[in-house]
């Protein structure tokens, strides 16, 4: 039973499609990974440094280290490609040298025409898809794009790793050209690699999840056959010899059943995925809800951004009325000022100092001030009130110089930060000047704002929002003036410069920054939300704080219900499809249960009913199906048994017919082998008999010769004497003459006992009994045999030939007994009864073993008995043989008598 | 003190820069305005006569320990025309000396005075005090430099004047220390325009700054420096009066050196950037004009220039470098048609895949 003696139908169709076909190599498979990973980490390493300013690539950088470390990455992954290129070129170099090389890449005009039928295919004007040999053209032209690209970049990135080596040669632009060529070659790839590798093993619906073949090597003999039907056929083809081994595998497996419950064997986690409509299931609608999930909170957070930018706006405003709050308070203490000196007796330069004073003391009151003065032209205070130490002399200019520049510009100003002239606390000062009759500033009045008052701090507290939240007015140069939290005052704000260029600018911004200067030592940085409104009639600003958390907490707590819910959702989403999925798959599971149940050739179970939707019809097509099944599965079974019964019979039948024809062809053989035997014994018989005839001419003529020769000379001798005698001797002659008669009659008698040696002739005159009872007293009285001879039943003539043979065969047997047995009395029996006649010759002699005579080899004994069983056959008789040593011999020849005794009377023979 | 707005993204980089700019703006004008309304002031009564009486040409001197002798006399003119002259008496800044006979002074030598003399100025000036302490000067005088200057070795004791706007004394007044500094930006492009009261150029502090002058030598100047230079060279207006290109940084961020800087300020700007930055080929404060013969960048000496960094340079390889033009068919032809080619091959390839794709997804959902 060889393989080979299976027909194979079609050299071109497999007769079964192998369920894996092995695609690539292990050595491929390793090559393509390490390509991928060195490509990828490359365009990883590669593309921050063209995208420089994008934050991916910061961050990419600011990862791995620094760009230092980017670079020496991007080259090390380099040289790892140029490795991997040069294997690739060696291999196919060495598959050149060795003849091996199959160039399953290079494109050929069928490339063409596939793409072309593709694109057919895909307009839809033919409606084959096209097949492929083992590279499709958009293989080949990843494949080639690739080799390309490698080239470009290999030697582009050998150009910009020693572009000094390379501006030796070749001119300085190369260095830019080629750096604009790797840039672009690789984004060129990476967009290739993106769109259309991804593509065609990720994200195609005829692959999706992923394409394991680069995993596993292989592909199922069905996708070769659609994708890649030319190599399929070529390798077909080729194995077109080989194939039987695997149709062999296959086919001799009766029950063509899947193995392992119906699950294929093959298939790692890729195939799992594929094949499993479950998770499938899930997967797409996951997918399908997270993504319009996403794009919800993508939209649901655009108003938390615009609320955000809302919430700064109203900061802003509120830092602006705060500001205008505080200008008015400001704007107040000028006016308050002014009207103090615009009093009819308001005069430096007189003597009476009660005006002053009176108009002092009003404007102390009601009013923001802690201090009032004068001063005079160069500064010096003249009147105070409350009232100083009047020993003291005090010079304002010491404490606000810059405030005497309001002599100049004779309107209003707020100074800087000082300290009060009374010594102590800080203050700020708003002063106005003073003008005499000629309209010239002959000096100042000044009040002092005491900061540590909270006069200015009332202003700004009910800008304090919340718990962090605190506001403040600062001045140019970011000293606190005043702040809803006291103890804030005179410290430096942290944005100063900042503060100093808004104030200048006179613009109120909000917006959110950085804590970042509070506290040096401790390294937490809080975001704050700031406020920022300049005020008009000082080069102050009001400053509104407060923690980011707190001031967008609305809006942040928005996105993290946004994200809080999302997440869940898309829990959910998760459930939800994993849940409509099972419902729908659970049927299916039964289903399949119950077809696995069928294929394994259990048809007892009924497929469970599953309600009246389109897989409860499936399950009662099943059902049906199940029915018919078994039906025609019991009608084959009971012809099986009708089909056994027969066979049975038949076998047995065939049994007995070759036992009989073995024991016939024993039987055969055995005749045959006594057939030889006699053959070879009646050639010999007939030598014999010939040697026997001449034997006995000899005879004849040496007793013609010696006996009736010589009787006839001595006639012829006498009758001569007799004639010479003459007349005379008449005496003599008679004399004579009787000598001669007894001289005839002596020859006649010899001529007679010829003749009775040659034929019985006594046989025809007095019969077969009175024969051989002269044969038999004849032959043994002269031996010394005492013979009797007995005829029981009737005695009658038989036919010629009969009493012939038994004649013959009595004369043998009682010469054998003459011969041989040594016998003192003979006994010749001839019985006539029983419708046959039976001759037998018994002696008491020595007798011998019948077998060692009758069935030996040696052809020289045994001549007697053969001789007398082939004259018993002839007749259709029997002859036995009987004797033992010591014990006589018995010869016993039964011949049947054709038509009994009827014939007795017909007997034609002439009788004497 | 980045100043960042996180509710508009894109946004932050462009305040982050224009608030910068702004800033430095603010402070100029501010300081401008700040100075004419002092030079406003009235005139003051002398009360510093008893003072005058010994100190205005009397000839006396103060000897020090170290032997250094100190002339006590005061300039009165120059005093009366200063800033202060009109402001402040004497004693507002030497209190000390307010009884008479005054103390006695017990410093060792007359650098050591003026050191404990100087800090009278923070009374007043605290705010350019306390910059000041944050100055490469102070740190200098912090770790023992005697000669680190003070307050009074720039404004003087007595003949303060304000300094707004005058660019040229600026540089001067450095120069009295920083003098070889000074002789090397004199003969610079700027430092030649400067001298014809050009006030376009930049004086020492507008790259150095005031009174926070901080290290010129550390890693985060250096990588600093170029925004520092792009200040003046990215502004459109400005450089379209000298006939400059405005597209410097640009060219520079983009290529090799500037991307790696760019890189350096992002992860580490306390790192010292290993590649070129703008001074490095045009020079600190030598700076030419690029085809002045005598400049670094000019043709002729690139390619010393070059090997600077690059040991092994050939005259070839200055073209390397495209001279902070874009590249054009008349500047890189090379350069120029490579990058048209993948301009236009690459929107040509993903929209042929993108079909490509498109039908296969088309006939596959056909065929369902």
């Amino acid at each position: 039973m060889t393989a080979t003696t299976i027909p194979y139908a079609a050299p071109i169709e497999l007769p079964h499609l192998p369920e894996k076909v092995k695609r690539f190599s292990v050595w491929q498979r390793v090559q393509h990974w390490m390509l991928a990973f060195v490509f990828l980490s490359l365009v990883a390493t590669g593309l921050p440094q063209k995208f420089n300013d994008a934050g991916v690539s910061v961050w990419i950088v600011n990862t791995l280290g620094g760009i230092d470390n980017v670079r020496f990455f991007h080259r090390v992954l380099a040289v790892t490609f140029i490795i991997e290129s040069a294997l690739h070129a060696g291999e196919i170099g060495v598959a050149m040298l060795r003849r091996r090389f199959r160039p399953t890449m290079m494109f050929t005009l069928q490339d063409f025409r596939d793409a072309f039928n593709m694109l057919l295919y895909s307009l839809g004007f033919i409606h084959e898809r096209p097949t492929f040999d083992r590279y499709d053209y958009r293989q080949k032209f990843e494949y080639w794009g690739i080799l390309a690209g490698a080239v470009i970049m290999i030697a582009t990135g050998a150009t910009l790793w020693f572009p000094t080596y390379v501006t030796k040669l070749a001119p300085g632009q190369f260095i830019p050209a080629a750096k604009e060529m790797h840039s672009g070659e690789a984004l060129l790839a990476l967009l290739v690699i993106v769109i259309w590798h991804f593509y065609d093993v990720v994200i195609s619906p005829a692959v999706f999840p992923l394409d394991t073949a680069m995993i596993t090597g292989s592909i199922t003999g069905e996708r070769m056959h659609e994708e890649h039907g030319r190599e399929y056929a070529r390798i077909a083809a080729r194995q077109a010899s080989a194939i039987p081994a695997v149709a062999m595998a296959v086919a001799p497996g009766t029950p063509a059943l899947p193995r392992d419950n119906g699950r294929e064997p093959e298939a790692p986690w890729g195939g799992v995925i594929r094949r499993q409509l479950h998770l499938r299931v899930t997967m797409l609608v996951a997918i399908g809800m997270a993504g319009v999930l996403v794009a919800l909170t993508i939209t649901a957070l655009f108003p938390v951004n615009r609320s955000i930018d809302r919430t700064l706006d109203e900061r802003r405003s509120l830092a602006l009325v705060t500001a205008r709050q505080a200008d008015f308070v400001v704007r107040q203490g000028m006016q308050t000022l002014e009207a103090a000196t615009t009093g009819a007796e308001f005069d430096l330069r007189d003597a009476d100092p009660a005006p002053e004073r009176s108009a002092l003391r009003r404007a102390l009151a009601n009013s923001v001030f802690s201090r009032v003065y004068i001063t005079d032209a160069e500064g010096k205070v003249l009147w105070v009130e409350p009232p100083l130490d009047p020993s003291r002399e005090v010079n304002f200019a010491a404490y606000a110089p810059e405030s005497m520049l309001v002599l100049g510009s004779r309107k209003p100003s707020v100074s800087g930060l000082s300290t009060s002239i009374a010594g102590g606390g800080p203050i700020v000062s708003i002063v106005s000047p003073v003008t005499g009759e000629n309209g010239a500033a002959i000096g100042l009045v000044a009040g002092d704002i005491a900061l540590d008052g909270g006069r200015l701090a009332e202003i700004v507290e009910p800008a304090a929002l919340g718990k962090t939240g605190y506001a403040q007015i600062v001045d140019s140069r970011g000293n606190v003036l005043a702040s809803s939290r006291p103890g804030q005052i005179l410290e430096r704000s942290d944005h100063e410069g900042q503060i100093a260029s808004l104030i200048q600018q006179g613009r109120a911004t909000s917006g959110t920054c950085h804590e970042c200067h509070v506290a040096a030592g401790q390294q937490q940085r809080s975001t704050d939300v700031m406020a920022f409104a300049p005020l008009d009639t000082a080069p102050w600003a009001v400053l509104i704080r407060q923690s980011e958390d707190e001031a967008l907490a609305p809006a942040r707590t928005l996105r993290q219900r946004a994200i809080m819910f999302g997440v869940p959702a898309v829990l959910v989403a998760v459930l939800f499809s994993w849940l409509v999925a099972r419902s729908v798959l659970r049927p299916i599971g039964v289903l399949t249960t119950a077809a696995n149940r069928i294929a394994a050739g259990d048809l007892s179970q009924p497929v469970p009913e599953l309600g009246r939707d389109e897989v409860g019809g499936l399950a009662r097509t099943f059902e049906a199906m199940r029915v018919r099944l078994r039906q025609s599965q019991e009608a084959i079974w009971s012809w099986n048994r009708q089909l056994e019964d027969r066979v049975r019979e038949r076998t047995h039948e065939l049994e007995v017919s070759r036992d009989s024809l073995r024991s016939a062809a024993e039987e055969k053989a055995a005749l045959f082998e006594e057939l030889r035997r006699k053959e070879a014994a009646r050639g010999e018989l007939l030598r014999k008999v010939i040697t026997a005839q001449e034997e006995e001419r000899r005879r004849i003529a040496r007793e013609l010769h010696d006996e009736t020769g010589q009787a006839l000379s001595a006639l012829v001798v006498g009758m001569d004497a007799a004639t010479l005698a003459g007349e005379s001797d008449m005496a003599s002659i008679r004399k004579r003459l009787v000598d001669l008669r007894a001289v005839t009659v002596d020859a006649l008698e010899d001529v007679h006992r010829l003749i009775y040696d040659l034929r019985p002739s006594l046989l025809d005159d007095v019969g077969l009994v009175a024969g051989l009872r002269w044969y038999a007293e004849t032959r043994l009285q002269s031996s010394g045999v005492t013979s009797e001879v007995m005829v029981m039943g009737e005695e009658k003539r038989l036919p010629a030939e009969v009493e012939t043979a038994l004649f013959r065969i009595g004369q043998e047997a009682i010469s054998n007994v003459a011969w041989h047995a040594k016998a003192t009395n003979a006994l010749v029996t001839l019985d006539f009864r029983d419708g046959g006649v039976t001759l037998s010759v018994e002696d008491d002699g020595a007798g011998f073993e019948v077998a060692s005579v009758s069935e030996t080899s040696d052809q020289r004994r045994g001549w007697g008995i053969l001789g007398m069983r082939e004259r018993a056959e002839l007749l259709g008789g029997t002859l036995r043989v009987s004797s033992r040593k010591g014990e006589g011999t018995t010869v016993k020849v039964t011949v049947p008598l054709h038509g009994g005794g009827d014939r007795d009377g017909e007997d034609t023979r002439p009788h004497r | 003190m980045r100043h960042a707005f996180p509710n508009t993204l894109r946004a932050c980089w462009w305040l982050a820069a224009m608030s910068a700019a702004l800033l430095m703006a603010a402070l100029i004008t501010l300081a401008l305005r700040s100075a004419s309304a002092r030079a406003e002031g009235g005139t003051l009564a002398d009360p510093n006569q008893a003072c005058f009486e010994c100190h205005a040409g009397a000839g006396k001197t103060l000897t020090f320990p170290s032997g250094e002798a100190l002339s006590m006399d005061v300039d009165v003119t120059a005093y009366g025309s200063s800033v202060h002259g009109a402001r402040l008496d004497c004693l507002d800044c030497h209190e000390r000396n307010r009884e008479y006979p005054h103390p006695a002074v017990e410093v060792r030598s007359r650098r050591d005075y003026a050191r404990a003399e100087y800090e009278t100025c923070y009374r007043c000036h605290f705010e350019q005090y306390t910059r000041s302490l944050d100055s490469t000067h102070f740190d200098a005088m912090a770790s023992g430099n005697a000669d680190a200057a003070i307050c009074t070795d720039c404004h003087t004791a007595h003949a303060v004047t304000s300094l707004k706007g005058e660019r040229q004394r600026i540089a001067l007044t450095c120069a009295k220390c920083h003098k070889d500094i000074y002789d090397a930006y004199a003969q610079s492009v700027h430092g030649a325009a400067l001298a014809e009261d050009n006030l376009d150029v930049p004086s020492c502090i507008d790259c150095h700054g005031v009174h926070d002058i901080s290290s010129a030598t550390t890693a985060s100047f250096r990588s600093s420096s170029v925004q520092l230079c792009s200040s003046c060279h990215s502004n459109k207006k400005l450089m379209s009066k000298y006939g400059i290109s405005s597209n410097v940084t640009k060219t520079y961020l983009d290529d090799f050196h500037g991307k790696t800087v760019g890189f350096y300020q992002e992860q580490s700007p306390s790192v010292w950037a290993g590649v070129a930055v703008c001074t490095d080929c045009h020079g600190v404060h030598d700076i030419k004009r690029p085809d002045d013969p005598g400049s670094s960048v000019v043709k002729a000496n690139l390619t010393t220039t070059c090997r600077r960094c690059h040991g092994d340079a050939t005259p070839n390889f200055p073209s390397a470098w495209l001279a902070h033009y874009e590249p054009s068919i008349d500047k890189a032809p090379i350069v120029f048609f490579v990058k048209q080619y993948y301009k236009l091959l690459i929107p040509l390839m993903v929209a042929g895949l993108g079909l490509n794709v498109a039908l296969d997804l088309w006939r596959l959902a056909r065929n369902r």
